[in-house]
């Protein structure tokens, strides 16, 4: 289905004012502009009049070839194209929830592998300077100090993490209920392969082809030089983020 | 780890390379709680000093134990704050606790070879060596309190030391009186006293650190614990003609002032240029015949070096009590005022 749809109109007529032709315009996000041929014959161009996003959610009136949305009343060239349109826009709000409810699940994956990559960094410390290190985790090594400070710290983290994962799945089993298996497969699969990155920025093992193809199918362009760079989990999942919208979409679609 | 509904693993990847399945993440992200275990670098050589502030050396690591105007914790410094009067008994007990988790947190015992270099008559000595933990590959060097010493420092002293050879740590030891009148020249550098001279002191025993260890350990089977040293640094030929010669020039200046009846093994580790290696063996034959012909043991570590200069550092196993002995008269004044200064009290 298109994400925008472009209706010429026999009449309409918007806040009492009456425009005897036009065309409707009504882009993704529902927006719809009214718009006026002007010009001389041969030569016209379309001029909007008028753009306004009905408030949510959309009520539509349809009869026969005749809409009504808010202070706009429009005539069709047909009765079909009158529901088509009113079908359109009543789909913005589907989608503008699902979006919203990707974007949680897409926050709760997020606050996930960043605390994760803040362990991450922690152990890279520990590995290079371990004494510095263990000194800023005292608080941890107190805490359970029958333990190895590294133990310890390990511990703590995995526990902590641990818990993070339970928050992020229950967060993503919201997601999974609107919008399905795949998204919530889909977006498992992104935690567990960024994770992985995370892994290999630590340990530098080679072999990491089968990694970045990984990231790849996930709509993250990779190589060797991202491995451990700067809010490299952020960048992460920006570059995923398009991939995942269009695949809630399609799954929205085949709903 | 991720697998498709048909059961076959699959590190990563969304399609199953064996039956092209959707691969499922949703059972694998438990394995995402556990971080990747690095091993951390503790280096070779650790140092801990104690009355010895911004001491130089090859260790990897230096950290170091002293009073001052208030507390300091940082990865190479635990500092107590200065208490007026303060015996040896109240730092310990003020600070032991902090001191032995500080130890922890810095991996004291993770570094291969590790060396407390104290100033025993600083009463945080009995501190740190109450703190450091009875460890394998473990040597002091310290600086004990002689007849020039009051009291109090020998008292200190005497607790200190008694203390390490308690713990089965074997002890280099360089009376005060030495150690203040420690002087060390190269050409190069110039003039060394004091914590410098010490530093340079340390070079030749680091570089060797393992021959040391392995020397020291051997004499602790012997129940030999307490060593003096004598040291050349940055010898030559021009200076001191064969390596016999050398070896017999060290023995005017020894680090603790005892008798040559006293010392019961003797080991010398010469740091050189391999051309040398020879004659610094056969030397030290002759050596051992004319000066140590009763030593339970005696063997020279050669190392080679490129400089044309060479370290010599011999150590002499001693009996154990004797040093105490000549310090045990300023130990027993302090305890019969105060009882509590007690090498039991520990």
């Amino acid at each position: 289905m298109a994400d925008s749809l472009e209706y010429r109109l026999v009449s309409a007529t918007y806040r009492d004012k009456v425009y005897p032709d036009g065309v409707i315009f009504i882009d993704s996000r529902g927006e719809i502009e009214l718009r006026q041929w002007t010009g001389k014959k041969g030569k016209k161009v379309q001029v909007p009049v008028a753009r306004f996003r009905p408030e949510l959610p959309v009520n539509v009136m349809v009869n026969g070839s005749l809409l009504k949305v808010s202070e706009l009343t429009i005539s069709l060239e047909s009765a079909s194209q009158a529901s088509e349109v009113a079908e359109f826009l009543k789909r913005p709000p589907r989608v503008q929830q699902a979006e919203q409810v990707l974007s949680i699940a897409e926050a709760s994956v997020k606050e996930f592998l960043v605390s994760r990559e803040q362990a991450v960094v922690f152990i890279s410390r520990l590995k290079t300077d371990p004494r510095g290190a263990l000194l800023g985790a005292e608080s941890i090594w107190a805490a359970d100090e029958k333990k190895e400070p590294i133990d310890a710290v390990y511990a703590s983290y995995s526990l902590r993490l641990a818990e993070a994962i339970n928050k992020m799945v229950a967060s993503l089993g919201g997601a999974e209920r609107q919008l399905g298996p795949a998204v919530f497969e889909r977006m498992c699969a992104l935690a567990y392969t960024v994770g992985m990155a995370q892994n290999a920025a630590l340990t530098g093992a080679a072999g990491n082809e089968q990694l970045f193809a990984a990231l790849q199918e996930l709509g993250i362009a990779a190589n060797a030089q991202d491995l451990g760079s700067e809010k490299m989990t952020e960048r992460f999942l920006q570059r995923a983020h398009p991939a995942l919208v269009a695949l809630t979409l399609e799954q929205m679609l085949k709903a | 780890m991720p697998k498709c509904p048909n059961g076959h693993e699959q590190a990563l990847g969304l399609k199953c390379q064996a039956c092209g399945a959707p691969i499922s993440y949703r059972g694998a992200l438990s394995e995402l709680s556990n971080l990747p275990q690095v091993k951390p670098e503790y280096g070779a050589i650790s140092m801990l000093t104690v009355g010895y502030p911004r001491l130089s050396s090859r260790a990897e690591f230096v950290g170091e134990i002293a009073s001052g105007p208030t507390e300091l914790r940082s990865s190479t410094s635990f500092h107590v704050a200065g208490i007026r009067g303060g015996t040896w008994l109240e730092f310990s007990e003020k600070y032991l606790k902090d001191l032995r988790r500080w130890m922890t947190i810095v991996g004291v015992d993770k570094a291969t070879d590790r060396v407390l270099v104290v100033d025993t008559t600083d009463p945080l000595s009995v501190l740190a060596l109450s703190a450091l933990p009875k460890l394998q590959r473990t040597m002091v060097v310290a600086v004990t309190a002689d007849q020039d010493c009051t009291p109090v420092e020998q008292n200190t002293s005497y607790v200190a030391v008694s203390l390490a050879l308690k713990k089965g740590l074997p002890i280099i030891a360089l009376s005060s009186s030495f150690e203040k009148e420690m002087l060390f020249f190269t050409e190069d550098r110039g003039f060394a006293t004091g914590p410098e001279a010490m530093s340079r002191l340390l070079e030749p025993l680091l570089a060797a650190s393992e021959d040391l260890m392995d020397l020291l350990e051997r004499d602790l089977r012997l129940g030999i614990k307490l060593h003096c040293i004598s040291a050349i640094l940055a010898g030559s030929k021009n200076v001191y003609g064969i390596a016999t010669n050398a070896l017999m020039a060290q023995t005017y200046n020894f680090s603790l002032g005892t008798k040559p009846t006293d010392y019961r093994t003797v080991h010398t580790l010469v740091l050189a240029s391999k051309d040398s290696q020879g004659e610094f063996e056969k030397s030290f034959g002759v050596f051992r015949n004319r000066k140590f012909k009763d030593a339970l043991s005696a063997e020279l570590r050669f190392k080679e070096t490129p400089s044309p200069l060479y370290d010599m550092v011999t150590i002499y196993g001693m009996k154990g009590d004797s040093f105490l002995e000549s310090i045990a008269g300023g130990y027993e004044a302090i305890v019969k005022s105060m009882p509590e200064l007690n090498v039991d009290g520990v």
